[in-house]
Order: C-alpha cells, then structure tokens, then sequence
C-alpha cells in the first residue's frame, strides 16, 4: 500500500512523488493542489511532465513514453477503483504547510441537555411536574394516558403534549378524554427533543401545579437518549411486544423510572412470561419500578394513579370553602 | 435516526465557527455508552456536509468509555 495516499496498489510502494503535486481518492480524502481523477482512482498531476519516479510505481503506470493507457497524455493507475476505506495520510504534502488542529471541544449531546435543564426549571418554578412516556408504537400509551385523564382530571390539573411524526389523530382523543393538548408532528423525526417541546410547553401553557405528560414519538430507541427537562421517564410496554424487548433495548429501560407494563388484560393469550420480563429489564436497570395494567378493563390503574400523584405532591387542587 | 440531527447541530456548529478556513477532518470523540452509532454518525456526516463549506472533508471517530459525544478538534488548511 502506498504509504503516502494509502492507495492499496499492489506494487506495495510509496508514492512519494504524490506529495510534489495534487492527490484525490474517492475516499473524500485528497492533496491539494490541481488534482484531477480518472477511472476512480484518481490521480494528480501539478506539474507538467510529471514523471513517476521509482520503477514499481511504472510497471502499474506505464510509463511516460510507453504507457499502460492513456488519459490527455497522463499516466494512470492500472487499477479501476480507488480505496474505499477512508485512509489515513498526511493531509498536507510535506513541502506545504502542515495542516493545522484546532481544538474545538464541544460536548454535542449538551446542547440538547442545555435546552432540557431550561425546562427543568422553567418547570419546576412553576412546579408543574412533567412525565416523558415513551414506548413502541401501538404500546397503549395514548390509551393509558385516556385513561388516567378519566380517573384524575377532576382531581389535578393535567395536560399533555402529544408526539407523532404526522397527524392529530392523538390530540383529537386526549381532548376527548378532557385534557388540553398541544400535538408535536416531527415529520421525519423519530424523538421529541428539549427546543420541541420548550415551544410546545409556551403554546400549551400548562397551569401552575399541573402535571403535564409528554408522549413521545412511538419508538423504543430514539427518545431515550433526549432529556426534555421531564421530571422522570415512563417506558411503556404491551406484553404482545413479547418478553425479551428489556434485552434488546436496553437503554431506554436503563433510563427510566418506571416501567408500565400494558395489555395486561391479553396476556392469557399469550405465551408471555411476566416475572422474566421484569427481571429483564432490571438487568439493565435494578432500580426500576415496574406497574402492570389494563388500560381498557382497569386493573392496576389505580396503583399507576397513585404513582403519578406522587410525581405531583402540589398538584392537589386547593379546596375553596 | 437520532444521529442525523446532532450531526446537523455538529455541521452548523462548525461551519459557523470556521467559517474563514477550509476544514480537511472533523474528529469526534464518541463514547461506547453515548446511545450513537458510528457507523451511523458517518452515513450522516456524508449527507449532511453536502453543499456546506466542510464538504470534501473527511470524520474521524475516536471510541472512548462513557456515554459523551463530543466534537475534539477539527483539521484545517
């Protein structure tokens, strides 16, 4: 391989007349200077009457006065693509100046957690709780927040931000439920992030006290790496997922609080292994609380409603006599 | 999927601050518990520095313990 361009020619030399003129790869790496490219592996000449230098390098060219093929008079390489494999060189010929490093140090997962801690405390200022409910699409999780409406909406103010890539299908049944809503529609995007739901928040304008949840675009993957400022994540899960999906995604279960287990109602159907799945998911997280409900039939709602009630210790609306 | 919009912040990131020079390599340190896939992080890289002032430069991707992704240095002309 040369050693200069790490171009894989399989004369095994280097080409160190490459660093007297312009070199450029496929790769995107390239030596500045006019270089041009032919056949893939392209191939620089800066100067005119450019000879290479050394025999090995000529038998694979040819020479000048007898080569291999031809391009304008330039001779070439005799291989037809350049390296795929993105190649480690020396940017700068050695007679040019050297490539300069700055030193930028940007931690790029900040500037989201920068936006998350914003909201953290814009949130908390006005001590309003806020849930981030994430889960596959189709876990129950529009159902459960249905659900949970019905049973606490006369008792805490609540509110919620609705994530999907395209439509207002959900925000259309919270509002039924009787909560206000703000739909996110994300387009392409497969995770709420903090600057989203910073601007949902202004649009909903939860009350003071309120507890506020978020459901996340429906995706086990994506979301759990995105802090929106919420006060605890909620991974939701239908037991039809099927008991192993602790294991094969682990870190949105290593992120959240609690995990509410769904479609309890289904699960004589199923060869679905309850205690296993637990003991899956607090392999990658030991601590994690763990709630089973239907939300259809009801069971196990009120222990999901006593937990929620804690996320919001002011929450309980004052009593006017 | 999520590597294509802190890609995007990452381009935005550089072009703005080099925006007088003409940057050859971009070197991210990523680490093994960020919740980031390198390979994805590539495939992005390509699609996003299209039509930028960084096109033609090249990403490396240093693997390191913990769960950051930081932008280290970049390499310039």
């Amino acid at each position: 391989m040369c050693r200069v361009c790490g171009c894989d020619d399989a004369t095994n030399t280097t080409h160190e007349v490459h660093s007297a003129h312009g070199h450029r790869h496929e790769s995107g790496h390239e030596h500045p200077l006019d270089a041009h490219s032919h056949d893939g592996h392209a191939h620089a000449h800066g100067v005119a009457g450019h000879s290479h230098a050394h025999e090995a390098h000529e038998s694979a060219h040819g020479t000048d006065d007898q080569p291999l093929a031809r391009v304008a008079k330039k001779p070439r390489h005799s291989r037809k693509s350049g390296p795929k494999k993105a190649v480690r060189a020396t940017l700068a010929p050695e007679r040019e100046a050297p490539s300069r490093v700055v030193q930028l140090e940007r931690d790029l997962l900040v500037k989201n957690d920068g936006l998350a801690r914003k909201n953290r405390d814009f949130l908390r200022e006005r001590r309003i709780a806020m849930l981030n409910l994430i889960g596959s699409p189709g876990a129950g999780k529009t159902a459960l927040l249905e659900a949970t409406i019905r049973t606490l909406r006369d008792e805490l103010d609540l509110a919620v931000l609705e994530g999907d890539q395209a439509t207002e299908l959900d925000a259309a049944r919270i509002a039924r439920a009787g909560a206000p809503v703000v739909q996110i529609t994300t387009g392409a995007g497969c995770h709420l992030d903090a600057q989203m739901v910073a601007d949902s928040i202004a649009a909903l304008d939860p009350q003071r006290g309120s507890l506020l949840f978020v459901e996340n675009v429906g995706n086990l993957v994506c979301p759990a790496l995105f802090d929106l400022g919420e006060r605890a994540k909620v991974v939701v899960m239908s037991v039809t997922e099927g008991e192993d999906k602790p294991l094969k995604y682990p870190h949105v279960f290593r992120a959240a609080s609690l995990l509410v287990l769904t479609k309890l109602d289904l699960v004589r159907h199923l060869d679905f292994d309850v205690e296993r799945c637990i003991d899956y998911a607090r392999t990658s997280n030991p601590r994690l609380e763990v709630i089973c409900l239907s939300a259809q039939q009801g069971a196990g709602l009120d222990v999901w409603c006593d937990w929620v009630r804690k996320q919001q210790p002011d929450g309980a609306r004052a009593v006017t006599l | 999927m999520h590597e294509l919009s802190l890609m995007d912040d990452l381009v935005r990131v550089i072009t703005e601050e080099m925006a007088e020079v003409e940057v050859h390599v971009v070197r991210l340190e990523l680490g093994e518990s960020a919740g980031v896939m390198a390979a994805s992080l590539r495939f992005c890289f390509d699609v996003c520095i299209q039509g930028t002032a960084l096109e033609g430069a090249r990403l490396e991707i240093v693997p390191t313990n913990g769960n950051s992704l930081n932008l280290k240095e970049v390499e310039v002309a």
